[in-house]
């Protein structure tokens, strides 16, 4: 039977495999994590209480779906060997834990996402020096694992937090010079599901442009207008010291250079490329553009998700969905 | 086994786009378009793809057999036979002002002789908007003229890696002065604003006024008088609340990149639902109407507004709204409500999530 290889089982890789099988067709995802879902199974519902639209729980749907479903071979712990086009597609090896598999795919979608941004490679952070500067990720994991968030140096209830938007992102010395696209849909709303959460807890967000993926989404300013708790500063902070508590240094309007400290600093991380993707792209005959993402003009090797680009989850399920319709018609026209 | 036909419905690019997709994967596409006030439409449409030149006024039934209405210009109506309908509202649809979107090709079709350009993008400007305006910015300066160009937005939407687009745009020399509401008179033009980054008064004489409109969200996708209100997060991709109309949001609401991507999604969705109509209705949820006590708590909690009052007051569930999400299997104080395959499914799952964990 005609089946295709989906690299990476994350959102988009899922929403591919969930498509595919909704079609009738045999799917195999290869996953090198323990488990599917990709980056969003790290992320939190940011309900607060009621849905904010975050997506985040899409993934889980899809996961479910894939699970049950008789058509979608989904592997974990596994890596793609040995892989080479042959007459009908491609033939390739797959290492499973238990030993390798060899595999005959009449198309390929590779959908294996990017890399947050690690903060520590941004010596103006200091988020090595205090374990109260951290990053998004991890409050995404801290809410998603135990609905709550402590001050790491304290374990105690955070009472000021300040945000810290495009970090990693709009900056081509620390991080990438693009915009990230997912962090100010996912930097607010985690803002307002704190918010919900800890009702003394005073919010600062720090950011330069207000980027929504939808258009209906309030603004910084709206949000602040509405939230006496909330305070929206249109700065990018220049520093982050670590002193006792963590002190964010910014410019005011006015140009005057400001400290202030809180319990809690968010770094709002964007995404990079994988490092791997040159060489993945070598393997499938593909290219990749100026900053690293996959590119492909080939029918039978499609990219889809945060591989392809930074996009939010949303996006990344869409271009799987699509990928799935390309490739189905793909097969369809080879008989 | 024929084509299944679906029909998509719009003027834009994004239906042109989904269209043809429908056509590559083995469809029979059929494009509902109403020019409305323009005269004719410059996209180019690609072989197989047939059109009708109508608005579309209803559409009864389910995925895999819909009935949809439509109306011609001449008032005639006509039924079409679709398995799976898109829905791609265009510029013509945006709520307060149908006027098109600023574009690119603005810049092109300037005089040669123009020497100061301005470009004014309020608050809710269309999201695609931004970057044009950028676009045509940088080609302006390009011109051997040099010509001064400022753009005046409330934000600098750059998303993605249009943001290294815009930064070569500041670095050629372009203005971006960030206002929400710049203040423009015609006779002669003029533009002025207090830049709220710098906090500098900017005044501005351009020979060339480049104006968007601003445009509310609307939570009902629209084209003419059809309307369907957009899908929540766990209806899947590209969904509305109907089953078996997909809608990759409206075109003055999404980036290039994004709309082609949409149409595709929503295009294979389209044909997914046209081979194998699925069937919401067979997941809902169940009323034991001999244990309901009409106390219409399920119609209060259900997020999805799927169970409603029926005969002698007790609960009905709308299979086609019902998203299985068990909430009110909770809330009900006579345990009147169950989800049919839930038991079974729950079992089936757990072996193979914990499968999948060793
Ligand atoms: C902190 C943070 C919070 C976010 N919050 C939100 C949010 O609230 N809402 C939102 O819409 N978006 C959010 N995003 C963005 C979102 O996470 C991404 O858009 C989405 O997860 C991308 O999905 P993907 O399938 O493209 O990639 P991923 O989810 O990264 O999946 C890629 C998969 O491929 C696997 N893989 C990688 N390489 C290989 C290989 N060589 N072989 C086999 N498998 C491989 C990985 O193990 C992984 O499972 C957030 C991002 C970050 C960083
Ligand atoms: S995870 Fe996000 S989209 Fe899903 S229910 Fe929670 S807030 Fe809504
Ligand atoms: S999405 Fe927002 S926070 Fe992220 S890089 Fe773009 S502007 Fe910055
Ligand atoms: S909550 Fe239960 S008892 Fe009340 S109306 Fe609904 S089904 Fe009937
Ligand atoms: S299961 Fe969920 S969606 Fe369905 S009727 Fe109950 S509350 Fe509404």
């Amino acid at each position: 039977m005609k089946q295709v290889l989906i690299l990476g089982g994350g959102a988009a890789g899922l929403a591919a495999a969930v498509e595919l099988s909704r079609r009738g067709i045999l799917s195999t995802v290869v996953d090198s994590a323990p488990s599917a879902g990709g980056m969003a199974a790290r992320l939190a519902c940011k309900g607060s209480p009621a849905c904010q639209h975050c997506d985040a729980c899409l993934p889980h749907d899809l996961r479910r779906e894939a699970l049950l479903s008789p058509m979608v071979n989904l592997l974990v712990s596994s890596e793609l060997g040995f892989i080479a086009r042959g007459e009908h597609g491609f033939q390739a090896t797959v290492r499973r834990p238990e030993g390798c598999e060899d595999y005959d795919f009449s198309a390929v979608i590779l959908a294996v996402g990017a890399l947050p941004f690690d903060p520590d490679k941004d010596p103006r952070l200091h988020s090595r020096d205090s374990p109260d500067i951290i990053s998004s990720l991890d409050i995404e994991r801290s809410l998603a694992e135990s609905n709550s968030l402590a001050v790491p140096s304290t374990g105690r209830v955070p009472e000021s937090m300040a945000i810290i938007q495009c970090v990693g992102s709009r900056d081509s010395r620390h991080g990438a010079p693009y915009c990230s696209k997912a962090c100010c849909k996912y930097g607010s709303k985690l803002g307002r599901r704190l918010r919900h959460l800890y009702p003394g807890l005073r919010l600062t967000f720090f950011y330069m442009d207000w980027r929504p993926v939808d258009a209906g989404e309030a603004a910084p300013e709206d949000w602040a207008a509405e939230d006496e708790m909330v305070r929206a500063v249109r700065s990018r902070p220049s520093e982050i010291l670590a002193a006792g508590r963590p002190v964010v240094r910014y410019a005011t309007e006015a140009d005057n250079l400001v400290e202030e400290s809180f319990d809690i600093v968010m770094l709002s991380v964007g995404m990079l490329p994988r490092p791997d993707n040159p060489r993945l792209a070598e393997a499938f005959g593909i290219g990749v553009d100026e900053h690293g993402f996959l590119v492909s003009e080939l029918e039978d090797v499609i990219v889809a998700g945060t591989c392809a680009g930074p996009r939010d989850l949303g996006e990344s399920i869409e271009e799987g969905t699509a990928a799935a319709g390309r490739a189905a018609a793909y097969l369809g026209a080879r008989p | 086994m024929s084509a299944p036909t679906v029909l998509v419905v719009g003027v834009g690019s994004a239906a042109v786009e989904a269209a043809r997709e429908i056509v590559a994967q083995g469809g029979r596409a059929v494009l509902v378009r109403s020019l409305g006030s323009r005269k004719q439409c410059f996209l180019r449409i690609p072989s197989g793809i047939e059109v009708i030149e109508a608005e579309l006024v209803g559409a009864e039934g389910s995925p895999g057999s819909f009935h949809a209405r439509l109306r011609a210009p001449g008032g005639d109506d006509m039924v079409v036979d679709c398995s799976a309908v898109v829905l791609c509202p265009s510029t013509g649809d945006r709520p307060a002002g149908g006027a098109a979107s600023l574009d690119e090709r603005c810049a092109a079709e300037a005089a040669e002789s123009v020497r100061s350009v301005a470009f004014v993008l309020p608050a809710g400007s269309p999201r695609p908007s931004f970057i044009r305006a950028v676009r045509a910015a940088s080609e302006l300066r390009a011109r051997a003229a040099r010509p001064s160009v400022a753009a005046f937005a409330a934000e600098m939407t750059a998303y993605g890696t249009d943001e290294v687009v815009y930064a070569q745009a500041q670095a050629d020399g372009v203005l971006f002065v960030r206002t929400p509401e710049a203040e423009v008179s015609l006779d002669p033009p003029r533009v002025a604003a207090r830049d709220q980054t710098t906090g500098r008064e900017i005044e501005i004489f351009p020979d060339l006024l480049v104006m968007e409109r601003r445009s509310e969200h609307a939570e009902v996708l629209t084209s003419g008088s059809f309307a369907v209100a957009r899908g929540s997060p766990g209806m899947g991709a590209v969904a509305t609340v109907r089953e078996g109309i997909l809608s990759p949001g409206p075109e003055y609401e999404r980036l290039e990149a994004e709309r082609v991507t949409g149409a595709r999604a929503a295009a294979t969705r389209a044909m997914t639902l046209a081979v194998h109509p699925e069937d919401r209705a067979s997941r809902a949820a169940v009323v034991d109407r001999e244990r309901c006590a009409a106390c219409l708590t399920c119609a209060r909690v259900c997020p999805f507004s799927a169970a409603r009052p029926a005969e002698e007051g007790k609960a009905s569930i709308d299979g086609a709204l019902c998203q299985a999400c068990g909430v009110c299997v909770g809330a009900c104080p006579a345990r009147a409500l169950s989800l049919p395959s839930y038991a079974e499914v729950a079992e089936h799952e757990r072996e193979i999530i914990m499968g999948d964990r060793q």
